[in-house]
């Protein structure tokens, strides 16, 4: 089966010729969440404020709670029957 | 597969710390039977485990994360893979047992309320930010979480707390990346958008 030439030609454009989103030249104000803005926010380096966009400031920290927390959150104490099943019998009531 | 004389040598050098070992060391070492090997794995990453069981409102966090080592410690002879995989193996266990309490426990896992943010507003960004942070109590953060979906939720404390990728959290919770993409982009304008309202309120 062969394809139609014409759409396949047309998206086969160079990255190098196509322009850039207009966000990421800074022409676009939106009042939305980009997908770029999430995936800075999840890699926790947002570093420039997006004034059009309230909120933002705040859910970094958001997330900067929740990241600190699976890193910085010490390990509970291992109970009795995970103690037994390593076979390092019971902590010591003392 | 390791071969069995793999198995059962230990492989921990006799210079190096196991702190300092990679986790497929460890792995190696507690399946030849080093119960100190396994504390040390224990030690990594049980602090992650509760803390990513807590957000989800797990009714025993602590418990749970021993009954997750538990399962981790007996399915530890079929686990294959990296230090990177290991992390993603350990969390799907830690993210079934987690459904499995949240269905034993059947109560609403969130409830949704107000967010104790500060509207503090500043030239730099990263004073904001540090000002937010410092207002954020952990109770205001868990509520937050209550405006999310519980497929939005998953895929945020998957990302941000378990520290995985798109790609595992996709395999974990059997989606397309597309959708776990589209479900944290949902998520992250949800809480955006809640946190504006929050602020535009006081």
């Amino acid at each position: 089966m062969t394809r139609a030439a014409g759409p396949v030609a047309a998206a086969a454009v160079p990255i190098s010729d196509a322009a850039p989103p207009a966000f990421a030249m800074g022409e676009m104000s939106s009042a939305e969440l980009t997908g770029t803005d999430a995936d800075r926010l999840l890699a926790g380096d947002l570093a420039r404020p997006r004034p059009d966009l309230g909120g933002l400031a705040e859910l970094a920290a958001v997330l900067r709670v929740l990241r600190s927390t699976g890193r910085d959150t010490p390990p509970p104490p291992m109970r009795a029957p995970l103690l037994r099943q390593l076979g390092l019998g019971e902590p010591s009531p003392n | 597969m390791q071969s069995s004389d793999r198995r059962s040598r230990p492989t921990t050098p006799p210079n190096r710390s196991r702190r300092d070992l990679p986790v497929t060391a460890l792995v190696d070492n507690a399946r030849a039977g080093c119960p100190i090997a396994f504390e040390h794995l224990y030690r990594r990453f049980a602090g992650q485990v509760a803390s990513y069981l807590r957000w989800h409102r797990a009714s025993d966090p602590d418990g749970l994360t021993n009954d997750v080592f538990a399962q981790v410690h007996r399915k530890l002879g079929g686990f294959e893979g990296d230090d990177r995989s290991f992390r993603s193996w350990l969390f799907t266990i830690a993210h079934h047992r987690m459904v499995d309490d949240r269905r034993r426990s059947s109560r609403q896992p969130m409830v949704q309320g107000e967010v104790g943010v500060d509207d503090t507003t500043a030239a730099d960004w990263g004073d904001v930010e540090e000002d937010a942070f410092a207002l954020l109590s952990h109770d205001s953060v868990r509520e937050l979480l209550g405006v999310l979906s519980p497929d939005q939720r998953d895929v945020v404390l998957l990302r941000v707390v378990a520290d995985l990728s798109v790609e595992e959290v996709a395999r974990l919770l059997g989606k397309r990346e597309g959708a776990v993409k589209a479900l944290q982009h949902r998520a992250l304008a949800s809480l955006r958008r809640h946190l504006e309202n929050q602020v535009a309120l006081v």
